[in-house]
């Protein structure tokens, strides 16, 4: 069992605000290594959910209901 | 007892569930909402969909009342965990530690691990997020709104908003959904129209007294290996939830109807929706063996519109 799995394994009432903080460093190393991926795959362009949030954010302005 | 009905046994607070039910089949509406059948195992996608729906409405509250985000992500980090953990009890309902075994999910993708992922990587994807959550002439943040409205017919429109959001200059609900299968443009088309989103406009704006747009969805594709975001928008004009109100006036009026006179016919087109009906095969089997076949699978529970979370 890696350390990740142990720490999902054990009583969450006894994890530390350690633990948890590891939990969540590991998780962000992860997001982390699946951004770069998709960087590895060959595209350069800015990722697609920022533009997509700019583009959505300025067709909503000009909509009155 | 179920307190959404009247001393007739007829159903007056409806909530976008039970509408959505008849709606979808008026046999459906009877086995759940009149005779309370429902899985013994509850699916792990409204397991996995209620802990990650409950963390982000934590998180936002904590936001609004002025916490920062570290903070407030290792608290819902925690109490997640924690929430999906089967401790025992003791008297008083208090978890005793050091008792019970991690929730089981028996899905690849919607794991416990892969929740704590999702909400992680979902409070850093929109960690510098332009939308804010809308406080209410009191002060207090609009977040975690269980509402009951009453409308005409001494009906009650009932429902539980998650956040109502500032947002390109324009006031909005926000939802959360996850999905197992990739988000296009495509997945935001089945919220238009939509029973659901809908109700939360219609009502959004008459709780608010706000000119509440529409909903955000904001929607997460979680899979083996990662998770993945994206937002989309489904508006309503005022003329759109005038039109939904009127039908759905009329259609709760028939559910009454049929439920007074104790007809629910099958209406078979609805079997095979969403990956196909709880209920397909108690229906599929002959009228006097479906009870056995019920009380095998299903067990009573009873879904009250009216019941805040």
């Amino acid at each position: 069992m890696n350390d990740i799995a142990e720490l999902f394994a054990r009583d969450p009432l006894s994890l530390t605000h350690e633990d948890i903080d590891s939990i969540i460093e590991r998780m962000r190393q992860a997001r982390t290594q699946f951004n770069l991926g998709n960087i590895r795959a060959g595209s350069t362009k800015p990722s697609k959910p920022s533009k997509r949030i700019e583009g959505l954010e300025d067709l909503l302005k000009g909509i009155e209901i | 007892m179920n307190s959404s009905f009247d001393t007739a046994g007829l159903q007056f607070a409806w909530d976008s569930t039970s509408l959505a039910t008849w709606l979808d089949c008026e046999r459906k509406y009877q086995l759940t909402m009149i005779e309370n059948w429902v899985p013994r195992s509850r699916s792990v996608h409204l397991r996995f969909g209620g802990h990650y729906a409950t963390a982000l409405e934590t998180y936002h509250k904590r936001r609004a009342l002025g916490e920062d985000h570290e903070t407030a992500l290792r608290n819902v980090v925690e109490t997640t965990l924690v929430a999906s953990w089967s401790h025992d009890r003791d008297s008083e309902g208090n978890r005793i530690s050091g008792t019970g075994t991690a929730e089981e999910f028996t899905d690849n993708a919607k794991t416990r691990e892969n929740l704590i992922r999702t909400i992680i990587w979902y409070l850093e994807h929109y960690k510098e997020d332009t939308m804010t959550t809308f406080i209410k002439a009191d002060g207090i943040p609009a977040v975690e709104y269980s509402f009951s409205l009453p409308v005409d017919n001494d009906i009650i429109l009932a429902g539980h908003i998650d956040r109502l959001v500032n947002y390109a200059e324009g006031i909005y609900i926000q939802d959360q959904k996850t999905t197992g299968s990739t988000i296009s443009a495509h997945y935001f088309k089945q919220f238009s129209p939509h029973t659901q989103m809908s109700l939360y406009t219609f009502a959004g704006r008459i709780i608010y007294s706000a000119p509440v747009k529409g909903v955000i969805i904001d929607a997460a594709q979680i899979a083996v290996g990662f998770s993945r975001f994206e937002r989309g928008i489904t508006m309503r004009t005022p003329e759109q939830l005038t039109e939904w109100y009127e039908g759905a006036m009329l259609h709760i009026q028939a559910a009454r109807k049929a439920t007074k006179e104790n007809h629910f016919p099958m209406r078979p087109s609805s079997c095979s929706n969403y990956g196909g009906c709880m209920f397909r095969d108690v229906c599929a089997l002959s009228p006097t063996v479906r009870p056995n076949a019920l009380a095998a699978d299903f067990e009573k529970r009873v879904w009250d519109p009216l019941q805040r979370r």
